[in-house]
Formats: C-alpha cells, structure tokens, sequence
C-alpha cells in the first residue's frame, strides 16, 4: 500500500512555505550538541537559583572584592596630584550648623583634659617625641574653608585652623621618605594615611573650628583635616601618631572601606 | 490575480542608502521582481550566486503583499545578507546571516550584567544619604548588604563597565556599524515611528534594522552612559578632576547628574525588557546572533 503524500491546498501558508519550513527544522536538528549545550545551561541557571547563593556572604567573592580595593588604593595614588588643591570657598557658604557625624552617638563624645594632653610621635621620627596643646598652639597657624565629604555621600562646608601638618612632620624630624602615617585617637578610633597625602599643602593638624578652639564634638583636641581625603579619613581626638611603613589600616577600613579614600 | 507591484529601483536605492549600504545599489541592482504569492517565497540561491559571480544583472525576486517601500526594504534586506533569506511570510525574514556579530552580543551581556551589580549596589551607597528623602531603596533589591560592601561592589564593577563600555564604543565606530545602525536618525522618521507606536502599529518584523524610536534610544543609552561615568568619576575624585567637578556643576550637583543619569538607564532596562517580552525572537538574535 502506497503512502499517500497529503498536498495542502494551493495557495496556503503551509503550500508556499512548507518545504523552506522543513528545511529549517532539519538544519537545528542536525546540530545536536548545541542543543545540549543548551539545556545544561538552562540547568546552570536553575541550580544557582536553588541553592539560594548569596553573593554579599559569600567568602570567596569577599576576598576578591578586598583585592580590587586595594587595588583601587594603587590607583587612587596614581591619580593622587601632590600639587592639586582642594576647592576653597566663602565663609558666606559654610554649613551652619556643621554636622556631627562619628561611630557613636554625641554623648559619647570624649573628654580629653588640655592640662594632660599630650601628642606621642613614634616611629620613623628623630625628633621631638612628645608635643603638649601649648606647644602646638605657637607653631605658625593656618587655615581653611573646604568641602568636607562624606563616604555616605553628604558633604558640608567647614572653616578649621591649625598646623601645616607637612610643617608638623618635619618639626618632629619625621622620615617623609616613608609610606604610611597611622594616627591613633582617643575615641579608640584609628586610621593611617599615605606619605604625599600627609604632605599635601591642604593636610592640617587642626586645633580651631571657624575661630574658636575645636569644640568636643568636632575632635578637640585636635582632627587632622585632609579635604582631598573622605570623612572617615579625618581622625578626631587624636593622641598618638606614627610615621611607618607597615601598612596599618583603620577602624572603617579594616571593615571594609577603602583605605585611599581619596577625593 | 493581481501581482504585488514591484518597488521601483530608485526606491530600493534609497532605502539602501538609508540603511548606510552604499556599496549595494549601483551596477549591482539592476531589477527587482515580485512573483505570485504562490510562488515559494525565496531567492534563489544558484541563480543568485550565479549572476553575483558574472557581476551581471541580478535579477531579484522579492514576494511582497506590503507596499512598495516594504518590497524596497526586502530587496535591500536580501543584497546586504548576499545570501539566500526565507521570507515566512511578507514583511518577516528569517535570515540565516549574522545580524548581531559576537562582539555585540559579547559587549551587550557583559554590560547587562554590570549595569544591573552597578544600580543594585549604588541604590544601597545612596540610601547612606539619601537625595531625595522620599525616595529610597528596600534593602532586597540593593547589593552588599551595607555600605562599606555596596561601595566595593561598585568600585570593582565599574572597571567592568567602563572596561566593556570603551570595547564595545571602539569596535562600534571602528567597525562602522555605530552608523550604518543608528544613525542618521531623522526628525520626520522619528516623528512617523512615534505616531506608530502610539497606535500599536509599529512593525518589528525585520530585527536586521532598527527603526527610529530605537535609534533614538540606543543613542540615548549609550550617551546616558558617557554621562553616568563622567558624573560617576566627578563625584568619587571631585579634587583631582577639577575640569569634570565644574562641569557637572560642583560635588553635589554630580550626585544628582548620577541620580538622575541612573534613572534614565533604569528607564531604558523597563522598556528595554518588556520590548524583549513583546518581541521575544530578538532575545533569541541577541545570544545567537540571528
């Protein structure tokens, strides 16, 4: 018995566009290995989903997060221009009142006693080891209105005064040729910065705030001002500081900010 | 039975010129047919090899139930393929030519994917401060969990995004394709495609050419990314790179450029995407190519 072949009716869709059709289906049918290919890939996809993998927990993909932002460090130091000021403006566009912004809240602000106080240099540092308030009030003073910029992304504008801290440095026979600058203060906070930065013209050891002497909240005794660094970069309260070259990270840092931190 | 009237020759030039063809037309064309639509509705492949090979007449046959201007558009579809294409039915062609090459469809899933880490973690670093209080992101669509872990993510996915941005714009105008695909866009073809659309009567039938509404967006896409990256660089290095702070208007401002530059791009996904839901074959073209 013959098979009889069905002819569609002239003029149909399936008339005009019946063989090109087959044909079409034969070319994807003779590449089986493509169609594996993609259902293994359809089975990736599910898999991933089920197991229900968590990039932000993941360990792996932390530790390879950490590398580009030490990564980023070298980068920021690249692009970091010794001779670059930071934008200065009128004392008509400070931010009044300028914010209060620490890992605590404002009752925990520490008291330091003035009478007490004293400045430890340590380190790659020849000369004077251990600086009082007076001290450091009679070196030739300075001051400046810059943006102060927040990692969080809020910025204000603030009026600080106090010593060129490249002066500081070299009044305390600091080896500039070294890497890092920790400071540590007494909040327990602490953080470290790169040597040019220290450097920079803008980088002050500030004792004043828009005139008077740095209030509690803003760091008294004394806050290193970097407006070419973020917030987080600018210690408040500091009591210790160590010229070195052994990379010692910070409080943020260490939880994952970028160390750089530049602006 | 009436035949669909052919597409004048002068037509099939024009719109080989408007889709930036120049080589094609010329001694090349010289006639364009139309067949019955009982006919099977393709070139044929000897004979269309053939005449190329004698550099003769080519004679074309193009089935059309469409315009003129449709027939136009086929013609040219088939000249630019140089090879045999299935039209399923008038108007649809089902090319077995690359449409998207690999470096395309490369560049294009890469940047999906860094588009989609870079708005996920910037949404969480701009909950830190918000810009506009009233807006903010729930913490299950934003990645990495707080701050310090948004900023890695999007400090390291931007080099991916940059990275691929410069690849695809370099082999975009390298290659020619930035304008023979989106470009020129014209005021009158914009203005028609829009009346178009707003009808629900614009066509997606050849994915080989983009119409104007497409043109427009994917140059706006890629301009909103020049911008979303300048603005990016403005707000992360405001003292380093003066030139660019000023620009965006001062630190603040660039923050707002970002913003808004994001909401343009998260814009684009949404339509993006429920184009692809609407068009579903042009998913299909964007990982295999045609």
């Amino acid at each position: 018995m013959a098979i009889r072949k069905r002819t569609p009716p002239p003029g149909s869709f399936l008339a005009t566009h019946g063989d090109s059709i087959v044909r079409d289906a034969q070319r994807e049918l003779k590449s089986p290995a493509r169609r594996v290919f993609g259902q293994r890939l359809l089975t990736l996809g599910g898999i991933s989903l089920l197991s229900g993998c968590d990039l932000t927990n993941d360990k792996s993909v932390n530790a390879a997060l950490r590398r580009i932002s030490f990564f980023n460090d070298d980068v920021q130091a690249l692009l970091f221009d010794p001779n670059k000021l930071a934008p200065t403006y009128p004392e008509s566009m400070l931010t009044r009142p300028f914010p209060f912004n620490a890992f605590y809240d404002i009752d925990d602000v520490p008291e330091v006693d003035a009478a007490t106080y004293r400045l430890h240099v340590s380190g790659l540092a020849r000369g004077k080891r251990t600086w009082t308030l007076d001290e450091l009030r009679v070196l030739p003073q300075e001051s400046q209105i810059t943006r102060h910029i927040c990692i969080e992304g809020w910025s204000a504008i603030g009026h600080w005064g106090g010593v060129r801290f490249s002066d500081f440095l070299r009044r305390a026979g600091a080896d500039t040729s070294a890497k890092y600058v920790s400071l540590r203060c007494a909040d327990n906070y602490w953080t470290s910065i790169d040597m040019p930065t220290a450097l920079h013209a803008q980088t002050l050891l500030t004792l004043t705030y828009d005139g008077d002497v740095l209030p509690p909240k803003y760091g008294f005794p004394m806050k290193l001002r970097m407006p070419t660094k973020l917030g987080y970069k600018n210690p408040k309260h500091i009591v210790a500081i160590e010229i070195t070259n052994q990379y010692q990270g910070g409080y943020w840092e260490n939880q994952g900010y970028n160390w750089f931190g530049g602006a | 039975m009436d035949l669909p009237r052919a597409p004048a020759l002068s037509q099939v030039r024009s719109t080989a010129r408007e889709w930036g063809l120049s080589a094609v037309p010329g001694g090349r064309l010289t006639r364009a047919r139309c067949f019955p639509s009982a006919r099977p509705a393709k070139v044929d492949q000897k004979n269309f090899r053939k005449r190329r090979n004698n550099r003769s007449l080519i004679a074309l046959a193009v089935e059309s139930h469409g315009s003129p201007r449709e027939s136009a558009r086929l013609a040219v579809a088939v000249l630019a393929a140089q090879a045999p294409i299935n039209v399923i039915k008038p108007g649809v062609i089902l090319s077995h030519n690359t449409i998207q090459p690999g470096w395309v469809r490369i560049t294009h899933w890469i940047n999906a994917l860094a588009v989609v880490l870079m708005v996920m973690s910037g949404w969480q670093i701009y909950d830190a401060s918000p810009i506009f209080p009233a807006i903010q992101f729930s913490p299950s669509i934003t990645l990495g969990g707080w701050l310090g872990g948004a900023l890695q993510w999007h400090f390291a996915v931007m080099w991916l995004l940059a990275g691929n941005f410069i690849v695809y714009l370099t082999a975009n105008l390298a290659s020619g394709r930035f304008g023979r695909k989106l470009l020129p866009l014209r005021p009158r073809q914009l203005a028609a495609d829009l009346r178009a659309v707003l009808r629900g009567r614009l066509q997606h039938d050849d994915l080989s050419h983009y119409n104007a509404l497409q043109k427009l967006a994917y140059l706006v896409v890629i301009a909103d990314i020049v911008l979303i990256v300048l603005s990016g660089l403005a707000v992360w290095k405001s003292v380093q790179f003066p030139l660019l702070r000023t620009l965006m208007g001062g630190y603040d401002n660039a923050r707002i450029v970002h913003f808004v530059c994001m909401s343009v791009l998260v814009a684009f996904f949404v339509v993006h995407v429920v184009m692809v839901a609407l068009v579903p074959r042009s998913l299909l073209l964007m990982i295999r190519g045609r």
